[in-house]
């Protein structure tokens, strides 16, 4: 079971999650030569305004640092344990870091039972997230939600370990 | 069980037509205690230029499927034949006593001629008892289509030997899973003959429509979940987008509604709306809770549905006239799913999960609460869809590892894969 094994302090869940997602999606880790310089234009552009460039910031620290897993849920059920709540806290803090980003929270569930029945489940789990952060100060229009049901599986295995694996919330920028 | 009179008097001048005025031949009780599959032969068939022999070799794999599908018929074994190869086609060139030895009670013989891109069938089928011809059909299809002949003539027997519609001439939509998309298929009854109708991405939950060349289903390709309606060579017709996620659409019998689920806030409830999506309105009202996998009733009026209202998810009975106030049907463990109300009235087939997390497939009959169970000890078992006449149910089985699809009775009987190539298949639906 994944839960157990990352029962870690709020402070080193964060550094984990940064340095995990970091690492996760800064493919390839081999790094490809440097591209070519850009042209040199002639005339300046001029500086992008500083809302715009915000916004850009703010997604792109959120997409390196909270893109991934947020929760994990057992068979059948849609509700937060105190380690889910811990990551979404980060989470939340993270967002009023960043005012302007916003998140797509992705409910799942393992592939066990029916199809449809999945996926209404894993729409409850992505609401059930959804809620927690609304409840934390953050506006539920920079929040979307969507489920993938059993379709979009972390572990493509079909026992138990894959089963618990699967059964989340992810988050990704929007 | 009995058809009813009203059936049999609309379907007696159809099978005389059919059978040119010969004889009728007695009624097979399908289901009961009566039942006894009536043993048939059914030689291969005659394939009367070389031209027609790789369309006649289709042709015989289908006819025997359905024979043997159809589960009224204990189809003889070729191998104990005794007749002669070169055997006739009328009764008078037929040795009957040969067919009687092998235990045959009916003999279908069939020719094949080629004309042009045409295949045409003469199908004759004969009572060994009395040596006589009780039906002879002649049907054209093209020749690249031998499996459609096949169907046809195998509904022609199923007609003729219960009185009622065989279900070979109909659809299954299913979905085909080939790594991250999920494709909606459309095909005959038994899984060949296939049109991809929707290709990439996330497509699930499909419904054959009323007319039977397309299919609504959930679709991702916008995003997020919407309902859409599609046939192949023409585009998709969006038919709702509304909440966070539609799914589930199920026809009504008279094809002038749809009902589907509908997540939205915090809650998932049942809609109706006009097929193409217009006049929307919810039928449930709970929030929070699951309200979910519509099936309608033959008469229209009723739903069974999958609700979570009481803790886990269960089957339930919505009146349309009175949808705030639905009788609960299952009570047995916390894990009942996907109801599929036969056609014929009598049964709802569901998915549950039983007391060693085993899914398995069960009938409730829905006047007297009664529970059977249809499958066990052969892997997971999901997803029933009746057979457009209520006799046969397909659904999904991992028995062999990946998920397949399966036919079986409505009581668990002859149950056997259909003949698919390779891959992963689940969610079928069994339509017009």
């Amino acid at each position: 079971m994944p839960r157990a094994s990352v029962r870690l302090s709020l402070a080193a869940f964060a550094f984990a999650v940064i340095s995990a997602l970091g690492c996760a999606h800064e493919t390839p880790v081999v790094q490809a030569p440097p591209a070519p310089p850009p042209p040199v234009v002639a005339k300046a552009e001029p500086p992008p305004a500083d809302a715009s460039s915000a916004q850009k910031e703010d997604a792109a620290a959120l997409a390196r640092m909270l893109t991934g897993p947020i929760a994990y849920f057992d068979f059948d059920r849609a509700d937060l344990t105190a380690e889910d709540q811990q990551k979404l806290m980060v989470l939340a803090k993270e967002l009023k870091d960043h005012p302007t980003a916003h998140i797509v929270i992705a409910g799942n569930t393992d592939e066990v039972g029916t199809v449809e029945y999945n996926l209404h489940l894993g729409q409850r789990r992505a609401e059930v997230a959804r809620a927690y952060l609304a409840a934390l100060g953050i506006s539920p229009q920079r929040m979307d939600t969507v489920s993938y049901g059993e379709d979009r599986p972390a572990d493509p295995g079909h026992d138990a370990a894959a089963h618990a694996k699967n059964r989340r919330d992810e988050v990704s920028s929007r | 069980m009995q058809p009813t009179r009203l059936a049999r008097l609309l379907l007696f001048p159809l099978a005389l037509l059919a059978s040119r005025g010969y004889a009728q031949a007695p009624i097979l009780e399908i289901s009961g205690a009566n039942f006894r599959p009536l043993p048939i032969a059914i030689p291969a068939p005659q394939a009367l230029s070389d031209d027609a022999r790789p369309a006649a070799a289709s042709f015989d794999e289908a006819l025997v499927l359905d024979a043997t599908a159809a589960a009224i018929f204990q189809v003889l074994d070729r191998k104990s034949f005794l007749a002669d190869a070169r055997e006739g086609f009328t009764a008078a060139s037929i040795t009957f006593s040969r067919w009687a030895d092998v235990g045959a009670d009916a003999l279908v013989k069939v020719q094949l001629a080629v004309d042009g891109t045409s295949l045409r069938g003469e199908m004759r089928l004969f009572s060994v008892a009395s040596g006589k011809e009780e039906l002879r059909l002649v049907h054209v299809v093209p020749l690249s289509e031998p499996r459609k002949l096949a169907h046809f003539f195998a509904d022609a027997l199923y007609r003729h030997y219960t009185r009622e519609p065989g279900p070979f001439q109909t659809h299954l939509a299913f979905i085909h899973r080939v790594g991250k998309n999920r494709e909606i298929w459309l095909s005959a009854w038994d899984g060949r003959d296939a049109v991809v109708i929707a290709k990439d991405g996330l497509n699930v939950l499909p419904a054959v429509a009323p007319d039977g060349n397309s299919v609504a289903f959930t679709s991702y390709r916008s995003g997020k979940p919407d309902l859409y309606r599609e046939r192949p060579g023409a585009p998709p017709v969006l038919l709702v987008s509304a909440g966070q996620m539609a799914t589930g659409i199920a026809y009504a019998p008279d094809g002038k509604h749809i009902a589907y689920s509908l997540a939205q806030g915090d809650g998932t409830n049942i809609w109706m709306a006009n097929p193409d999506g217009t006049d929307a309105h919810a039928v449930t009202d709970t929030s929070y809770f699951i309200n979910s996998s519509p099936s309608w009733a033959p008469d229209g009026k009723r739903l069974a549905i999958v609700s979570t209202r009481a803790g886990s998810p269960q089957l339930y009975l919505l009146s349309l006239d009175n949808p705030k106030d639905p009788r609960r049907l299952t009570f047995q463990g916390n894990y009942n799913q996907t109801p599929s109300w036969s056609p014929r009235g009598d049964l709802i087939a569901f998915t549950a999960r039983d007391e060693r997390n085993a899914f398995d497939l069960f009938t409730v009959n829905v006047d007297t609460g009664k529970v059977n169970r249809l499958t066990q000890d052969q892997g997971n078992n999901s997803e029933p869809s009746f057979s457009p006449n209520g006799r046969l149910i397909v659904f999904t089985s991992t028995r062999n590892g990946p998920p397949q699809l399966f036919v079986m009775t409505a009581d668990g009987k002859n149950q056997m894969a259909l003949p698919m190539e390779r891959g992963e298949f689940d969610t079928a639906d069994w339509g017009p």
